[in-house]
C-alpha cells in the first residue's frame, strides 16, 4: 500500500513550509514535495508606488537580509536614474552588504543548525535546540552570537538600525561611517578572525563525523550561478552573472545581470507559492541550479583575499579536480568561507580613506524606463526588476529571490533524504529531522522567497496511494 | 543602570506602542538612568547588551491582545527552552546572559494591550489611552520596582 508522509511544519528556517513524501505500493520512496504554503505578494501591491520607496518597502519583505533587498532596490533605482553612483557610497554599501553576510550566516550556521551539527541528528528532540548546544558548547554558541553582534553592529553603524535600515537610495546613500563607529568596528576584527577560525576547524570535525551520510544532504549534478568580479574573483555587490555545470564547464560567462531574462525562466506548481526558477537554454529540468554561498565559491575563480583563498583551496578538494563542489551540506562550509572573506573585505574597506569622502549621492530624475539591480544575499543573487513610467510610479515589478532558485534543489534534496532514511510505515524523529536539515543547509528564506513573514513550522505526513493517512509527525 | 527594550513594528497599528513607550522613556529618563534600545524584534545578540556590567535590571516593553488589564508588568524567569532563531523570547535572553556571559539580570515584561494590529501606523485609541497609563506604571517601577501595578 502506498502511503504520504507529511512535515509540517519544517522548524529552524524562516517563513512556513511543510514536505510530502510519497510512497509506493512496495513502500518505496515515489514522489516528495518541498511546499510553501505563505503567500503575501509584494510584487502585486508595489505597482502603483513611486520607484524612490521602493529601497524602504522591500526592505521590509525580511527582517533577517533586509540590506539585500535594499541595495538591489537602491540598484534597481540608480539604473532609472540613469546616474553613476558616487565611489565611496558603493564602498559603503560593500560595506554594508559585508555586515550582513557575517551576520546572516554566523546566525544559520551556529544557531539554526549548530543544534544538529554538534549534538547529531538522532539527538533528543527536547535537547536539540539552543539549550543543548549551550549546554554541550557554550563556546559555540557565544560565537555564533558575538559575530551576529559583530555584522549588526556594523549595519547599525551605517544605517541606524539593524533591522530595516533605510539608508541606500537611489543614487547613492544617506549617510557616511563616523569616524569613532569605524574605529571601534577595527577594534573588534581580531576576536572576529579568531572566532571563525575556531569555526573552521570545528567544520572539518563535523565533515569527518557526517561522512558517512553527506551524500545523502543534496549530492546530485546540477548547475551553479553566481555573480563574479571582472577578474573572476568572489563578488557579493556587483560584476557579472556566471554559470558553470556540475563539470565545472563555464556556460555563461561575463553576463550582464541585467540581461536575467535570457538567462533565467519561472515555472510554477500549483502546489507551493514558491516559484521554481531555472536556467532558460537547458529548460526546467536540466537547467535546476543552485545559488548562494556553495554556488558562490564554485563558480568564482578565486576569492581575492589570502585567508578566504587559503580556505578556499582546502573547500575545493571536496570538488575533485577541476570540477565544482557539489553536495549541499558543504554550504555549511562555504557559509563560514564567506564570513572569513568578508571579515578581510570589512578589514580593507575600513582602512580605506575613500570612506570618510562625503560624495556619497548622485542626484537625478527618471532617466530610463526600466531598472534592474542584482546583488548577492547571503542566500544567493537577488534580482529587483522595475517598470517606471516617466514619473517613476512603479507600472511592473519582478523580484527573483535565492530562496526561489534553490527550490528545485531543495526538492529534489528532500527526495535524496526520504530514497535514503525512509523505510517501512513509521516515522521517527531521526528521520524527519534530516528533511529538515536537509532544507536547512540552504537556509532558506521563504518570506523573502515568497516575500512573507512568518515562521517555519513542520509536518510530515505518511500517505498511502489511496490516500490514506498511515503516519504523521508535526512541530511548531 | 536599566536596560529598557521595547520592541514590535509600528507599521502594525498597536503591535508599535513597544516601541512608541521605550522612545517616550527615553525623553523621561537620563542616560544615567537607563540605556533605551528599541528593536522591530528580539535577536539572540541583545544578549550581550543585557550582559554588560552597567547593566543592574531588564524592562522589556511589548503589546500584547492578550491580557485582561490595560497595562501588566511581570517577573521574567530566564528559560532555554524557547526557539533561538531570527527571533527569541525575552526569557531566552535573559537565559544567555546568564548562561554565556555569567550575568543573572533581573528581568520584566510591561505589556500593553492593544486591539488592532493591522497595517498601519496609527493607534487604536484603547492603546493610546493603555499606553499612556503604561508609561506611568513604567516610570513608577523603575524608581522603585518592589511596586508592581
Amino acid at each position: 500500500m502506498s502511503k504520504t508522509v507529511t512535515i509540517e511544519p519544517v522548524t529552524r528556517i524562516e517563513g512556513h513550509a511543510k514536505i510530502t513524501i510519497q510512497l509506493d505500493d512496495n513502500g518505496k520512496v515515489a514522489d516528495s514535495r518541498f511546499h510553501v504554503t505563505e503567500f503575501r505578494g509584494f510584487e502585486k501591491f508595489c505597482v502603483g508606488r513611486s520607484f524612490w520607496e521602493m529601497p524602504g518597502i522591500t526592505a521590509r519583505i525580511c527582517g533577517i537580509c533586509p540590506v539585500s533587498h535594499l541595495l538591489a532596490s537602491s540598484k534597481a533605482g540608480d539604473m532609472i536614474l540613469g546616474v553613476r553612483t558616487p565611489a565611496p557610497a558603493v564602498a559603503l554599501r560593500r560595506l554594508m552588504n559585508y555586515g550582513q553576510l557575517v551576520q546572516s550566516h554566523a546566525l544559520s550556521f551556529f544557531l539554526l543548525s549548530g543544534p544538529d551539527l554538534i549534538l547529531g541528528m538522532d539527538a533528543d528532540p527536547s535537547q536539540r535546540n539552543i539549550a543543548g548546544l549551550i549546554a554541550a558548547d557554550p563556546d559555540l554558541a557565544r560565537a555564533g552570537i558575538g559575530l551576529r553582534a559583530f555584522g549588526q553592529k556594523l549595519i547599525r553603524s551605517l544605517g541606524d538600525r539593524s533591522v530595516h535600515p533605510s539608508w541606500a537610495v537611489p543614487g547613492g546613500v544617506r549617510k557616511s561611517l563616523p569616524t569613532e563607529q569605524r574605529d571601534e568596528l577595527l577594534k573588534q576584527l581580531p576576536a572576529m578572525y579568531a572566532t571563525v577560525d575556531n569555526a573552521l576547524d570545528l567544520m572539518k570535525d563535523i565533515l569527518d563525523r557526517f561522512s558517512a551520510e553527506i551524500d545523502a544532504y543534496g549530492e546530485f549534478p546540477s548547475l551553479f550561478m553566481g555573480l563574479v568580479a571582472a577578474d573572476g574573483g568572489l563578488e557579493h555587490y556587483d560584476g557579472k552573472l556566471r554559470v558553470i555545470d556540475s563539470d565545472g564547464k563555464v556556460l555563461e560567462d561575463s553576463a550582464a545581470p541585467e540581461s536575467y531574462q535570457q538567462l533565467i525562466a519561472e515555472a510554477e506548481q500549483n502546489w507551493s507559492y514558491l516559484k521554481f526558477p531555472y536556467y532558460k537554454p537547458l529548460g526546467p529540468e536540466a537547467g535546476m541550479y543552485r545559488v548562494g554561498p556553495l554556488a558562490r565559491l564554485n563558480v568564482c575563480d578565486f576569492a581575492g583575499t589570502p585567508k578566504a583563498d587559503r580556505e578556499l583551496r582546502q573547500f575545493r578538494h571536496y570538488g575533485g579536480q577541476g570540477k565544482p563542489v557539489t553536495g549541499s551540506f558543504y554550504y555549511h562550509y562555504a557559509r563560514l568561507i564567506e564570513i572569513l572573506f568578508s571579515l578581510e573585505r570589512i578589514e580593507e574597506l575600513l582602512a580605506d580613506e575613500i570612506l570618510i569622502d562625503h560624495h556619497i549621492r548622485s542626484q537625478a530624475g527618471v532617466n530610463q524606463n526600466v531598472g534592474i539591480g542584482v546583488s548577492e544575499a547571503p542566500r544567493g543573487t537577488l534580482f529587483h526588476h522595475y517598470r517606471v513610467d516617466d514619473n517613476g510610479i512603479l507600472e511592473a515589478v519582478n523580484l527573483i529571490i535565492a530562496t526561489g532558485q534553490n527550490n528545485l534543489a531543495m526538492n529534489k534534496t528532500v527526495k535524496q533524504l526520504a530514497e535514503r532514511f525512509i523505510s517501512g510505515s513509521k516515522l521517527d524523529q531521526g528521520l524527519l529531522n534530516r528533511v529538515e536539515h536537509g532544507i536547512r543547509v540552504y537556509d532558506p528564506c521563504l518570506s523573502c522567497s515568497t516575500h512573507e513573514a512568518g515562521r517555519m513550522p513542520m509536518q510530515i505526513k505518511l500517505i498511502s496511494a489511496k490516500g490514506e493517512l498511515l503516519d504523521e509527525i508535526e512541530r511548531s | 543602570m536599566w536596560l529598557i527594550i521595547g520592541y514590535g513594528n509600528p507599521l502594525r497599528g498597536d503591535d508599535g506602542a513597544g516601541p512608541l513607550l521605550a522612545g517616550k522613556l527615553a525623553e523621561q529618563l537620563s542616560a544615567a538612568q537607563a540605556k533605551i534600545i528599541i528593536a522591530h524584534q528580539l535577536t539572540p545578540e541583545l544578549a550581550l547588551e543585557i550582559a554588560a556590567a552597567k547593566i543592574h535590571s531588564v524592562l522589556f516593553i511589548d503589546a500584547t491582545r492578550e491580557q485582561s488589564t490595560a497595562v501588566d508588568i511581570f517577573p521574567l524567569i530566564p528559560d532555554a527552552n524557547g526557539s533561538c532563531g531570527h527571533q527569541v523570547a525575552p526569557q531566552l535572553l535573559l537565559q544567555l546572559a546568564e548562561q554565556l556571559y555569567d550575568r543573572a539580570v533581573p528581568g520584566w515584561l510591561l505589556t500593553i494591550t492593544g486591539e488592532d494590529f493591522s497595517f498601519t501606523e496609527q493607534r487604536s485609541a484603547a492603546a493610546e489611552k493603555n499606553s499612556t497609563a503604561a508609561f506611568r506604571h513604567a516610570i513608577e517601577f523603575i524608581q522603585n520596582p518592589k511596586i508592581l501595578p
